[in-house]
């Protein structure tokens, strides 16, 4: 039995493919994975070993061939599209690698739509916007469109929209991959402050220093788990916990 | 809230698409708008002109075919429970003399003592004398015509001269037809008219209160036999078949301005929709639910169709001004102001957000289900294979529809009521399924159009087309556009130039006097002609070279229960050889109406399901009296709801006086100085005098006004066809952005990057001729067929190489043309800024 109240995501054999016939990859191969609460996961691996698959999976942006996800103990492939499109409103943060901000929208509003389309009233969406700017350090930047913002900025605004919404999950592509390594530098700094803040972050990244950041690096080859480490201070917490908490091992 | 101002922000950011989209809901409403209150204004302004004749009356009691009666009937009148009062008077038409031509007035002669019109006095004083008159007081400005002064009324007594002793305002009757009114005493009246001791109307007040139709049923009851009752605008009702042809090409119109509007509005709408789909990806991706981005979707529309409504009002407007010029110039009577009817507003309010709710219903609610992963990550999408294919299923289904529906309606399946209603719709159905199919053709099309220019256009040319085939669908949608201008202009511009030719060649059969010698201009529904003497007859036929004198009279009467216009005329073998028999051999046709028969315009025949020998019942002052039918002819006079009568035939069932037309013809070898004996003959007196070479003037300044409206539309719809392309060549300029650039920092001109472009409109254009001129043409021919169908009359089908080649030159020129902004744009580019672009 798993404690649903420690995992935050947890992975039985999933399975996704692409194609058919000479053209089919097998983006996942039976991956199984256990996030636990509060934990900074890093995942790795060449390009096309499956990571985005990975997140796209967990986003619920995408639909599984086979296996489980679950997301605080519920199982979202039992979910409809409405229901989906629900628990990344309320509960899971999205950062890509290409930002994807409205570009209609300013900072302040690109980071309040999530919480004002669920019904969230306008002034406290407002509030709760300012003050996810302030996390990320860009409180003088409300007022400005994306197009006004350097990539480093723009890719804060979009981790200060996902963290408006107070995600029991962040899920960042490749968040640096389009900064230079002065703006990936803070972008991360910001991500590990967060997560000492109590977020658990799942996120795929190129940049080996950039993973060193993370409590936990999982690489990835050809839709395979073939490496799955805990770094410093982390590994002795979850000796403790070891019991409780399989952990899938390859 | 927020997704709303997002809404608003999109239409800032794409000014083209949002201009594009109102456009087409502009046109949507402002051709429904215009020509709804346009018919309205038509309409009523007969109603009212009939209306206004009878003044305060709420009926009148004339006799059957007009012509007068005793009024000694009227003491019986009004002791009718109900009646106020019911006052004989003679109302009959004359030529008022007046610079050129003598204007059609209509002359009443009433009780000086009764008339109650005569209180309404602006100046001077009443009718003492039977050679005095009033003027309406607007009338009398209008043509400088002063009190004291001296005026000349043509009139089947002669040419007479009275006195102008007093103007009176232009209300109740002196308001008819813009206060062309002249009051003259009844003795003056019955004198002038040849009714000894006769009136030719009894209007009747009735008593507040009283019941109209009890009051009518009981003065029916009285009445005797030639004699009826009814009520004075119900007479405009007879003007409507003169109205049906136009107001039918007028909602072919407004069916065809819905179909492009929608059309455009569609467009533009899937090509946003297109360019918005990351956009709309991250909304989803971020916790927007489907049915919010539906909604957000249609709020848009809702707001742009709110727009478009207000806007295309007002070019309704405009618009409705312009056609009632032209329903003017038509018609030959006065429309007055437009009527600012509540019906045509309200239409509009719901039709313009209607149109563009249900013309964006269907691809909001495609796009907010459309997963969002693909295109968060800018993957080809695979979406539009499957929406391309439903079109062209969609658009077959609806084509096999359409051209079921036209040959039933052709081949006259369906029921007469119907047609009047199907014929519209039908034409909607057509034109949708072309456009339907279209996106499914154009990739086709595209292939042959690069297998024959390719060679020629170069390098631009084939990099051209494989930026338009990397978007068929928006490529197809655009060609699209381009073929609905075509279709448009070439199917409404051959079966109008059809329609015109074919009036033109029947005009110059039937008149071929060498002169015509009337009282005043001639008005379209015949409700006005003024009566000259039958001694003219004798003046004109001693006029040095004439060959021979003939008389016309277009009598209204009713025809087996149908209002129709009697053409009474004298036939010789000369005239006999102009009818345009349908139905008959010539012998027997001649034959039959010297004989007293009657020939029938086929439009009549079709109506009442008449055939040769069959008779027709005509209601007379004499009670019903049937004549025998020897013929058909084509006939265009009253939009065919007419029959000829040889003149003495009429003259024995109708009983009137005077003569509407002399028709002069003269000897071969001395024309020319004839027209001008006869001219003299015509001044001298105030008639209008028309050569025949002038009465074909006439007739095409008449259809001058339908010309200009065609002009009109085509312009619209290239104007609209040329956002199209502006809008599309834009897309796709912006989506090469880097290709340009890296092309330009490699390789090529800035002129080169121009052409490129142009060539893309230049393709675009040449794929939408083969379908655009193909389904215009076959359009023209069904527009033509159901002329026959709707209106009894057959017109011929002329394909002109020449109109149809100009509008493809036109489409060519206005797609090059269009694509300079873009093109402009591409070649402008700042290379070092664009390679960056995403
Ligand atoms: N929509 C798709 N259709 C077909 N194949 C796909 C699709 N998405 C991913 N794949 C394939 O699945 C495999 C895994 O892709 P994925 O995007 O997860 O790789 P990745 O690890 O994120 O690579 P990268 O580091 O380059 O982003 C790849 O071989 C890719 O080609
Ligand atoms: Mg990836």
């Amino acid at each position: 039995m798993t404690d649903s109240s420690r995992i935050a995501v947890e992975i039985r054999g999933l399975r996704k493919t692409f194609g058919s016939g000479v053209t089919r990859v097998d983006a996942l191969a039976g991956m199984d994975l256990d996030i636990p609460v509060g934990q900074f996961v890093a995942v790795m691996g060449p390009s096309g070993s499956g990571k985005s698959t990975l997140l796209h999976l967990v986003a619920g942006l995408d639909r599984p061939d086979a296996g489980g996800i679950r997301v605080s103990g519920q199982d979202i492939l039992t979910l409809s599209d409405d229901e989906l499109t629900l628990l990344r409103r309320r509960r899971l943060g999205l950062v890509f690698q290409a930002f994807n901000l409205l570009d209609a929208l300013t900072a302040t509003e690109n980071i309040s739509l999530p919480l004002v389309v669920d019904g969230v009233p306008e002034r406290d969406a407002q509030r709760r916007a300012e003050r996810a700017l302030e996390r990320v350090g860009l409180v003088q930047r409300g007022q400005h469109l994306p197009k006004e913002m350097s990539g480093g900025e723009q890719q804060r605004v979009a981790i200060a929209r996902a963290l408006a919404i107070e995600p029991m999950l962040l899920l960042a592509d490749e968040p640096t991959g389009n900064l230079d390594t002065h703006n990936g530098d803070q972008v991360m700094q910001l991500l590990r402050q967060v997560v000492n803040e109590g977020q658990t972050i799942l996120m795929v990244t190129h940049n080996p220093s950039h993973a060193a950041v993370a409590d936990r690096i999982v690489t990835l080859r050809d839709g395979h788990i073939i490496h799955d480490r805990l770094l410093g201070d982390e590994r002795a917490r979850v000796a403790h916990s070891a019991l409780e908490t399989p952990r899938a091992e390859s | 809230m927020m997704l709303r101002s997002y809404t608003y922000r999109e239409f800032i950011r794409r000014p083209g698409r949002t201009l594009l989209t109102l456009g087409g809901i502009v046109i949507g409403v402002a051709g429904v708008f215009a020509i709804a209150l346009t018919v309205h204004t038509t309409r009523n302004a007969y109603r009212q002109m009939f209306a206004d004749l009878a003044g305060r009356a709420e009926l009148e009691v004339v006799a059957d075919g007009g012509g007068g009666f005793d009024p000694e009937i009227a003491a019986g009148l009004a002791a009718v429970p109900g009646v106020r009062s019911a006052r004989p008077v003679v109302r009959m038409v004359a030529g008022f003399v007046s610079g050129s031509n003598p204007l059609g007035v209509m002359v009443v002669g009433a009780d000086a003592s009764a008339d109650d019109v005569l209180d309404r006095l602006v100046s001077g004083r009443r009718i003492e004398a039977d050679d005095e008159i009033l003027l309406v007081d607007n009338f009398a400005r209008s043509l400088h015509v002063a009190e004291q002064a001296t005026a000349r009324l043509v009139t089947p007594s002669g040419v007479k001269r009275f006195r102008v002793v007093g103007l009176v305002e232009p209300t109740g009757i002196a308001g008819f037809n813009g206060g062309a009114v002249v009051f003259v005493s009844l003795q003056a009246a019955r004198q002038l008219f040849k009714l000894s001791g006769q009136v030719t109307a009894i209007p009747i007040e009735l008593v507040p209160g009283a019941d109209a139709e009890a009051v009518r049923a009981t003065i029916a009851s009285q009445l005797p036999a030639g004699m009826l009752v009814r009520s004075p605008a119900a007479r405009g009702d007879l003007a409507q078949h003169s109205l049906l042809a136009a107001e039918q090409g007028l909602s072919a119109l407004s069916a065809v301005s819905v179909v492009a509007g929608a059309f455009v509005i569609l467009n533009s709408f899937l090509m946003s929709l297109g360019e918005r789909r990351r956009q709309l990806a991250i909304l989803r991706a971020i916790g927007v639910t489907s049915g919010q981005i539906t909604r957000l979707l249609l709020r848009e529309a809702l707001v742009l169709g709110v727009v478009g409504m207000i806007v295309g009002v007002a070019v309704g407007l405009v618009t409705s001004m312009l056609l009632v010029q032209g329903m003017e110039r038509l018609l030959g009577i006065e429309l007055r102001h437009l009527e600012l009817a509540p019906m045509p507003f309200v239409e509009a309010a719901l039709f313009g957000p209607v149109m563009a709710l249900l013309a964006t219903l269907a691809p909001s609610i495609r796009a907010a289900k459309r997963p969002p992963l693909a295109d968060l990550l800018g993957l080809q999408a695979k979406g539009s294979d499957s929406m391309v294919s439903k079109m062209s299923r969609l658009g077959l289904a609806v084509g096999i529809g359409s051209t079921i529906g036209v040959t039933a309606f052709v081949m006259g399946w369906i029921p007469r009521e119907a047609q009047k209603f199907l014929a519209t719709p039908l034409l909607c159905t057509f034109l949708i399924s072309g456009i339907l199919l279209m996106p499914t053709l154009y990739p086709r099309l595209a292939r042959v159009m690069r297998l024959l220019f390719g060679r020629l256009w170069g390098i631009e040319g084939r990099l051209a087309a494989r930026q338009l085939e990397r978007n068929a669908t928006r490529s197809g949608l655009t060609a699209a556009i381009l073929c609905v201008a075509l279709v448009i202009s070439i199917s409404m511009g051959q079966s109008i130039r059809n329609s015109i030719r074919d009036i033109e060649e029947w005009s110059e059969r039937t008149f071929t006097a060498d002169y015509m010698v009337r009282g005043c201009l001639p008005e379209l529904s015949y409700s006005i002609g003024v009566q000259l003497p039958e001694s003219m007859h004798d003046e004109l036929a001693a006029i040095k070279g004439v060959e021979k004198v003939h008389e016309l009279n277009l009598l209204q009467v009713k025809a087996g229960g149908e209002d129709v216009v009697v053409l009474a005329r004298s036939f010789d073998d000369r005239t006999a050889a102009t009818l345009d028999i349908a139905a008959g051999e010539r012998v027997a046709v001649i034959e039959g109406l010297f004989a007293g028969d009657a020939v029938v315009g086929t439009a009549l025949a079709q109506r009442l399901k008449l055939h040769i020998g069959d008779r027709l019942p005509l209601r007379t002052r004499k009670g019903e009296q049937h004549v025998r039918i020897a013929g058909e002819v084509t006939e265009y006079v009253a939009g065919g709801m007419a029959l000829y009568l040889e003149r003495k035939t009429a003259k024995r069932l109708f009983d009137f006086e005077g003569v509407d037309v002399y028709m002069v013809m003269a000897h071969k070898e001395s024309t020319l100085g004839v027209g001008e004996a006869v001219r003299a003959f015509c001044d001298s007196r105030g008639l209008m005098f028309q050569s025949n070479a002038q009465f074909r003037e006439r007739i095409r300044q008449m259809m001058g006004g339908i010309i200009g409206f065609l002009w009109l539309l085509m312009a619209v719809v290239f104007v609209v066809a040329s956002l199209g392309i502006v809008n599309t060549l834009t897309m796709n300029v912006m989506e090469q952005t880097r290709e340009i650039a890296v092309l330009r920092s490699v390789a090529m001109r800035r002129s080169q990057i121009r052409l490129m472009v142009l060539y893309q409109a230049l393709s675009l254009s040449l794929c939408s001729l083969p379908p655009g001129v193909a389904m215009g043409l076959l359009l023209a021919f069904l527009m033509n067929l159901s002329t026959h169908v709707l209106l009894g009359q057959p017109v011929e089908f002329h394909a002109e190489a020449g109109f149809v080649l100009g509008c493809c030159v036109a489409c060519l020129l206005i797609g090059w043309a269009a694509a300079w902004i873009p093109a402009r744009r591409a070649s402008r580019l700042e290379i070092v800024a664009a390679l960056q672009y995403e």
